[in-house]
């Protein structure tokens, strides 16, 4: 009897690591190129893209919301840090069109740190109008990022009217392809980024401010929190992450590409949410986010080496989505008859 | 306790991986193997490069991977990365942005693997294209509107596939480039641009909304390819517009259809997604398997125009495309 106890409270507190592992073995046995050494990298590294959108979704989900603007916002700060380095910073060109036939001479309006700290701004500044209005007005945030998510991809594509802006210096490139110890560099960003917020988070006392207002909004403010500071600050951060991830994808594509990122807001949520937060706030962890990105982008990779067609990936990916949902709650519902 | 058995897990995981690593061996195969990055399957033009790569390939006793990318130049990028990890020995890109994909090709360069661009000019270090002249395309049709579709001028309404994409950037500015020539000045004007991604139902959802915004004034529905431009001859049929006229890319089989009725659908370019496919797959492999450098490196197919005084010659009911 007591060792039975012993390995259900096991297996509902490791839920989620289990999951990955049985992911592991189960896509090892599937293509022996999956455990290589090129495919580990491949995997993180794509990874790290929604990974980094995925740690800015954790701290909004803690406090109850919802940000569907991060993809917009990936692609709008990728081709505002291309303008940037064109020259300036409102580029409306509708007419014409660029043809390059050799690489372009940059004249950067702001320079090296200056521009990803502009770019990266403007996200948080997006991220802050998201949190600013749903809280004054109180409107859900779904419907805010939702207006806010329309709005900015329609600014990013008439900004040159759909087209890439080619050309990035060799420091963005090395941010999407350098490597440091045979690891790439978004990889780095990213576990550095995570390892910051779940400090943010777990030990100081904002991220138990997040956690109290996700919770339970009334008695953060009767124990005299600062509710606008829960409320907004996670969308700031959203938006940072998303501009990041902008300036990275743009040294990756050496362009800036207005609409990339199409559709990532919900990889995101989805990686969130595998890793067990409660999307009606107050529970989740950036741990568990690690692990979400890494099991969707583990379904990602192995459907990919199996050259599953792009339409059954999709199928396949929300079913999975739905299954590991389901798998974590039974998990919890014994750990709690416990 | 609990985080002992933390520990216990970690390093049962640590200790698996390393088992995987020494067991899991690549699988040896004689068979050459290439790997060609679609940009989309959502369009018989490029379904029939599908099936044109695969065949080819298996003709030779090559084995090849076809990967979709959705239109997406990240998932593009992704997919090229997971095919050097399945090992590939040549690429054939069809790449969603002319520059995009850049980066990816030097990675490529660096791995020792050829790539060949297809149908899609681009940016970066490739052994060869090969494809229509999309400039060229454009300005054709371009010359064809100017003598025969609309001599005394006229209002057209443009739909383009991607607006980042070589091939409505060439095929577009190529005919407004000719329509813009000092002797054409002030007759011609374009009443509205639209993106219809290549696709037929979106292309004839633009024109409805084109027929709503505009009316009667529209006189030509100039699309980037036919697949749209059969979608907007929908439209336009349905509105009873019929003295509009269509012009079209790439020599679709419904297309030459419309063209020998000899109706509203005045002009198509012939850009034949076949043989293309076929000529890029075998200049990949005879340069992998005897070093068979291509004898240029623009190799341009098609790019003739077809109206209906020479459509019969082009039209084969038995085609795929």
């Amino acid at each position: 009897m007591r060792e039975k106890f012993y390995f259900r409270k096991f297996f509902s507190n490791y839920s989620l690591y289990l999951i990955l592992l049985f992911l592991i073995i189960i896509s090892t046995s599937l293509s022996p190129l999956f455990i290589s050494y090129r495919n580990i990298v491949n995997l993180l590294m794509q990874g790290s893209f929604s990974g980094l959108l995925a740690i800015g979704m954790t701290f909004v989900i803690l406090t109850g919301g919802i940000d569907l603007s991060v993809g917009s916002i990936v692609g709008f700060s990728s081709i505002l840090f291309a303008s940037l380095l064109h020259g300036s910073i409102f580029t409306f060109m509708p007419k014409t069109i660029f043809i390059y036939v050799d690489l372009v001479e940059l004249s950067p309006v702001f320079h090296f740190p200056l521009n990803i700290l502009f770019v990266v701004f403007i996200g948080s500044l997006i991220g802050f109008i998201n949190g600013a209005i749903s809280y004054k007005f109180r409107i859900h945030s779904f419907i805010i990022t939702l207006a806010i998510m329309i709005f900015i991809r329609g600014l990013a594509i008439s900004y040159t009217d759909g087209q890439p802006l080619f050309g990035m210096p060799k420091y963005i490139e090395f941010l999407a392809y350098g490597e440091f110890l045979k690891v790439p560099m978004p990889v780095i960003i990213w576990v550095v980024s995570a390892i910051i917020s779940g400090i943010l988070l777990k030990f100081t006392p904002f991220g138990r401010q997040i956690y109290a207002v996700g919770g339970n909004e009334e008695a953060a403010r009767l124990s005299g929190l600062n509710i606008f500071i829960g409320r907004v600050a996670p969308f700031v951060i959203s938006g940072f992450f998303a501009a990041l991830v902008g300036i990275i994808m743009s040294g990756r594509m050496s362009c800036g590409d207005p609409k990339i990122a199409e559709g990532w807001e919900l990889n995101a949520i989805a990686a969130v949410v595998i890793g067990g937060a409660s999307l009606f706030g107050g529970r989740g962890s950036i741990a568990g986010t690690l692990i979400g990105t890494l099991i969707v982008s583990l379904l990602i990779n192995i459907m990919n080496l199996l050259e599953m067609s792009a339409y059954h990936q999709e199928m396949t990916k929300g079913l999975i989505i739905i299954l590991s949902l389901v798998m974590q709650n039974i998990l919890r519902k014994n750990e709690i008859e416990n | 306790m609990k985080f002992g058995k933390k520990i216990f897990l970690m390093s049962l995981m640590t200790v698996l991986l390393v088992f995987m690593f020494v067991t899991g061996s690549i699988a040896a195969n004689d068979k050459l193997l290439i790997g060609f990055s679609h940009v989309a399957m959502n369009c018989p033009y490029y379904l029939a490069m599908e099936k044109a790569a695969k065949d080819t390939a298996e003709a030779r006793g090559a084995d090849i991977i076809i990967f979709n990318a959705e239109v997406d130049i990240a998932k593009q990028i992704s997919d090229i990365e997971t095919l050097f990890v399945k090992g590939i020995k040549g690429l054939i890109l069809n790449s969603t942005t002319e520059y995009g994909t850049m980066p990816v090709m030097k990675k490529a360069k660096n791995l020792g693997i050829p790539v060949v661009a297809i149908d899609r000019p681009l940016y970066g270090d490739y052994l060869a294209y090969v494809g229509i002249d999309q400039w060229r395309a454009g300005e054709l049709q371009g010359e064809y509107i100017v003598k025969s579709v609309l001599p005394d001028g006229g209002n057209i309404v443009l739909i383009i596939g991607d607006p980042g994409c070589p091939a409505s950037i060439g095929r577009g500015n190529g005919m407004k480039s000719i329509l813009e020539k000092p002797e054409n000045a002030g007759k011609y004007k374009i009443l509205a641009t639209y993106k219809a991604d290549y696709n037929m139902m979106l292309g004839m959802q633009k024109t409805e909304e084109a027929i709503a915004a505009f009316g009667d004034q529209i006189d030509l529905v100039y699309c980037c390819n036919d697949s749209m431009a059969l979608g907007a001859l929908e439209a336009l049929k349905e509105a009873k517009m019929t003295n509009v006229a269509v012009c079209g890319v790439d020599g679709q089989k419904e297309a030459y259809e419309e063209i020998l009725k000899g109706g509203q659908y005045k002009s198509t370019v012939v850009n034949n997604p076949t043989v293309e496919t076929e000529i890029a797959v075998n200049l990949l492999i005879d340069f992998l398997q005897s070093g068979k450098e291509p004898a240029e490196k623009d190799i341009i197919t098609g790019t003739i125009l077809v109206t209906s005084d020479n459509v019969k010659e082009f039209y084969n009911p038995n085609s795929v495309f």
